[in-house]
């Protein structure tokens, strides 16, 4: 197997969260001033120490990382736009990696900021198949694509509505210590059933809330987080593809199911050696298929999983320790970032929410871009402690 | 125009519209390439295959199988929330690609493997969406729910109620349900009205008639069929005063621009309703011994393509019917074959509940409209070698 040049000499570190707001006034652009004065004071650096910018966003346009420069006043010498969504994440790390690797820039600020989405129509211009061949088919948005994305599955592998739930409700549990939750109060299974139908067979606790959030984290040299002082997580692999498994009539993988081994042998390790999973969750049919592609059970093997495993931060697979967005929000493109700075908080002794104890590794998966009937981006990484040399 | 929120959404791409053309005639058609013979959907302008760009439009197999249904209990669009529970579901088309669809989800979602049978309808802003309905349907389905597509319960007016396809249209429309037809003649009829037709004594040249008629019938008319006309039947040049082709024009042109304008605002403020040209495949293309009559179907369809998109964002559906030769009092001195006036008005009844708005009734005519898609001037050429040797 051809394996990509490793990512050594490479340090991810400061993750920084926003406010999160289910509405506000402020424009996208307050969130990315916000994300960028946090990274700063939290690394201990100025503004001019930042000579590379990537930047993800539904609502920045049409600005973008070049207008962000100048409405903050800086001179990067590497920018990088990434409108996928919630593939975003990985996909910002591991090219900012590679431009530290090259020396293309010192030290990267990976932003992710955006608002939420209001007021009818929102979906009517995502992309052009969606506004010519789904939008007009009943405006249901992400739902309805992911509706007939889960019925699809239950049929194929036996999944129950339960199965769902618990991954809803072990999130839940998990976010509710998280100090950015929206939620408070655990969910529980009675909730979860009980809850009304929004496109059959998906129900509400199934939608993640929409919120107003800026997410951020950065990438250097191992050799500058240490000069700084900073804690940092080191890549040990890292995976991504585009339109996979085009021609499955529904999609039943994330495209990355064809990449495991490459991750797992890039980083000479096993699913057995993860701490924990942080997977997309916009959709807990997704976060399924995510268990599966990285490995955690077979091909449609994830219901049975989900009933055999404790998921919760404490369990014996922990997932989505900082309660994902279901307890977090999504906020756009920046809920892409949210499994990230968790699995970077949880490397780096900074969790600000359930801890996984002894955290050594895990793996963070995103997924995103719904252009048609699917999902075209995922992407996944296993990041481990750095630790000092 | 700003859209209308009880109108569903028109934000097409422009090559995608092009689903509208078909579905105007009723029709499933998809961009095939021409090379490989891709079926392309979601539709592109460079086959998904192999790149090439020569992709025609072309009728597809209507068939398909259920891969995956919703229901959609809760939209983004103002104009679908009215709407809901909306069944959206995917398809494997047997043409190739798979499809999203609307279906009827009154019983539940469509169980996966069901055979479906694929219809491409316009919906209430003249968008092309592909509906799913049992394979063993007959007819078109009312999955969209368009108001403007009953007939039973609805009030019509005809206008030219005496001619030969105006009789068969006060059949055929008694026949569909409506509950009042209002039969427009210019002489007075002998035969009494009954409790569905009642008559009505309308010049459709004369404005003020026209006007006093909109006033007294425009809140309860829900479908205005434009039926009255003329016909000189004499060469542009031939004829030997104008007076022919202007009766023409009188009757055909201005009497239907004047009967839509005294009931479109009547429509409009309604957000509702129906309105039908008859026109002729004359319409399209001259008949050397009746050009002037050919020139005021032209005319006027000229005039149903602006009213339509006049009336597009206001809910108000602008049908034409293009027959050919139909055997009645106009047509006396045309040589066979001819279409029964029923059939004509069975195409109408048929358009009205299918919301595509061009219908071409009989091989003749649909064998014309396809032949003028493909090449106008062959068949302008074709007609005027039909004429009889110059004398
Ligand atoms: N027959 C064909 O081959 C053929 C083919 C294509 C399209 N069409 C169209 O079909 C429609 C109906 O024609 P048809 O074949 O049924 O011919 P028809 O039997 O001659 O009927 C024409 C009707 O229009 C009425 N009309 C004429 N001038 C009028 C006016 N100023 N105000 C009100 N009503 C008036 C006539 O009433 P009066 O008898 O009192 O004049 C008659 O009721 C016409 O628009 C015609 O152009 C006919
Ligand atoms: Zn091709």
């Amino acid at each position: 197997m051809q394996l990509p040049r490793s990512y050594e000499g490479v340090a991810v570190a400061v993750p920084v969260s926003t406010v999160r707001p289910r509405t506000t006034r402020r424009s996208v652009h307050w969130f990315f001033g916000q994300t960028l004065d946090q990274l700063i004071r939290q690394a201990g650096i100025s503004k001019s120490d930042i000579d590379g910018l990537a930047v993800a966003s539904y609502t920045l346009g049409p600005d973008n990382a070049a207008s962000l420069a100048e409405y903050f006043d800086m001179e990067p010498r590497f920018i990088l736009d990434l409108p996928y969504g919630g593939a975003a994440g990985v996909m910002a790390m591991t090219r900012a990696a590679r431009a530290i690797q090259a020396g293309d820039a010192s030290i990267i600020a990976c932003l992710a900021a955006d608002l939420a989405p209001s007021g009818y129509g929102i979906y009517s211009n995502f992309s052009a198949f969606t506004r010519d061949h789904i939008y007009p088919y009943g405006g249901g948005g992400a739902n309805a694509t992911f509706a007939l994305i889960t019925a699809n599955y239950m049929a194929a592998n036996g999944a129950v509505a339960e199965d769902f739930g618990r991954i809803c409700v072990a999130q839940r549990a998990n976010g509710a210590q998280h100090a950015l939750t929206m939620f408070k109060k655990p969910l529980s299974m009675e909730d979860y059933l009980s809850a009304r139908l929004i496109a059959d067979p998906l129900r509400l606790f199934d939608c993640v809330p929409r919120c107003c959030a800026g997410e951020g984290f950065l990438v250097m040299s191992e050799d500058r987080a240490q000069s700084l002082g900073l804690p940092f997580a080191r890549i040990g692999g890292a995976i991504e593809r585009v339109n996979g498994y085009s021609q499955e009539p529904v999609m039943s993988h994330v495209g990355i199911a064809m990449d495991r081994d490459r991750l797992y042998n890039q980083a000479s390790m096993s699913p057995q050696d993860m701490d924990f999973v942080q997977a997309y969750d916009d959709y807990p049919v997704i976060v399924m298929m995510q268990l599966e592609a990285l490995g955690f059970c077979g091909h449609g093997e994830a219901p049975k999983l989900v009933r055999e495993k404790r998921l919760t931060a404490d369990g014996d697979l922990p997932l989505n320790t900082g309660g994902g967005m279901l307890a977090l929000g999504q906020p756009g493109a920046a809920g892409g970032s949210l499994g990230m700075n968790e699995a970077l908080r949880q490397l780096t002794g900074k969790s600000i929410g359930a801890t996984v104890a002894d955290a050594e590794a895990g793996v963070v998966s995103c997924f995103g871009t719904v252009n048609y009937d699917r999902g075209l981006c995922s992407s996944a990484a296993i990041l481990t402690k750095g630790r000092a040399a | 125009m700003k859209r209308r929120p009880d109108l569903p959404p028109r934000t097409r791409g422009r090559f995608a519209r092009r689903l509208t053309s078909a579905a105007a005639r009723g029709q499933f058609e998809l961009p095939v390439c021409q090379a490989c013979g891709t079926v392309q959907y979601p539709v592109r302008e460079a086959c998904r295959s192999c790149l090439s760009d020569n992709l025609r439009w072309e009728a597809v197999a209507p068939g398909a199988t259920m891969l995956s249904a919703t229901i959609i209990r809760h939209s983004t669009d103002a104009y679908f929330q009215t709407l809901r529970p909306l069944g959206m579901a995917s398809v494997r088309l047997d043409a190739g690609p798979v499809a999203m669809v609307r279906y009827d989800c009154s019983d539940g979602p469509v169980a996966p493997g069901t055979r479906l049978q694929i219809q491409n309808q316009l919906d209430r802003s003249g968008e092309a969406i592909l509906v799913a309905v049992p394979e063993q349907a007959k007819g078109s389905s009312d999955v969209l729910r368009d108001p403007n597509r009953q007939i039973g319960g609805k009030t019509v007016l005809i206008t030219g109620a005496d001619g030969g396809i105006g009789k068969a249209l006060v059949k055929a429309l008694r026949d569909a349900g409506a509950a009042k037809i209002i039969a427009a003649t210019r002489r007075p009829q002998e035969s009494a009205a009954d409790s569905v037709v009642q008559s009505l004594l309308l010049d459709v040249t004369d404005q003020a008639a026209v006007a006093r008629a909109a006033e007294l019938h425009g809140h309860e008319v829900d479908i205005l069929i434009n039926n009255a006309g003329f016909t000189a039947v004499a060469g542009l040049l031939d004829a030997d005063t104008m007076d022919g082709a202007t009766r023409e024009m009188q009757v055909n042109y201005f009497g239907t621009l004047a009967m839509i304008r005294g009931f479109a605002p009547h429509f409009s403020a309604r957000k509702q309703g129906v309105i039908v040209n008859v026109l002729s495949v004359l319409a399209h293309v001259s008949l050397p011994s009746m050009g002037s009559y050919c020139a005021s179907k032209a005319a006027t369809l000229s005039l149903t393509q602006g009213v339509r998109a006049e009336l597009l964002p206001w809910g108000v559906r602008v049908c034409a019917v293009f027959p050919s030769t139909v055997d009645t009092a106009a047509s006396a001195d045309s040589p066979p074959p001819k279409l029964a006036p029923a059939q004509v008005a069975s195409a109408i009844v048929t358009m009205i509940r299918d919301g595509s708005e061009e219908s071409y009734p009989g091989a003749i005519a649909s064998d014309l409209a396809g032949a003028l898609r493909a090449d106008a001037k062959a068949v302008e050429r074709e007609m005027a070698l039909g004429l009889p040797e110059p004398r």
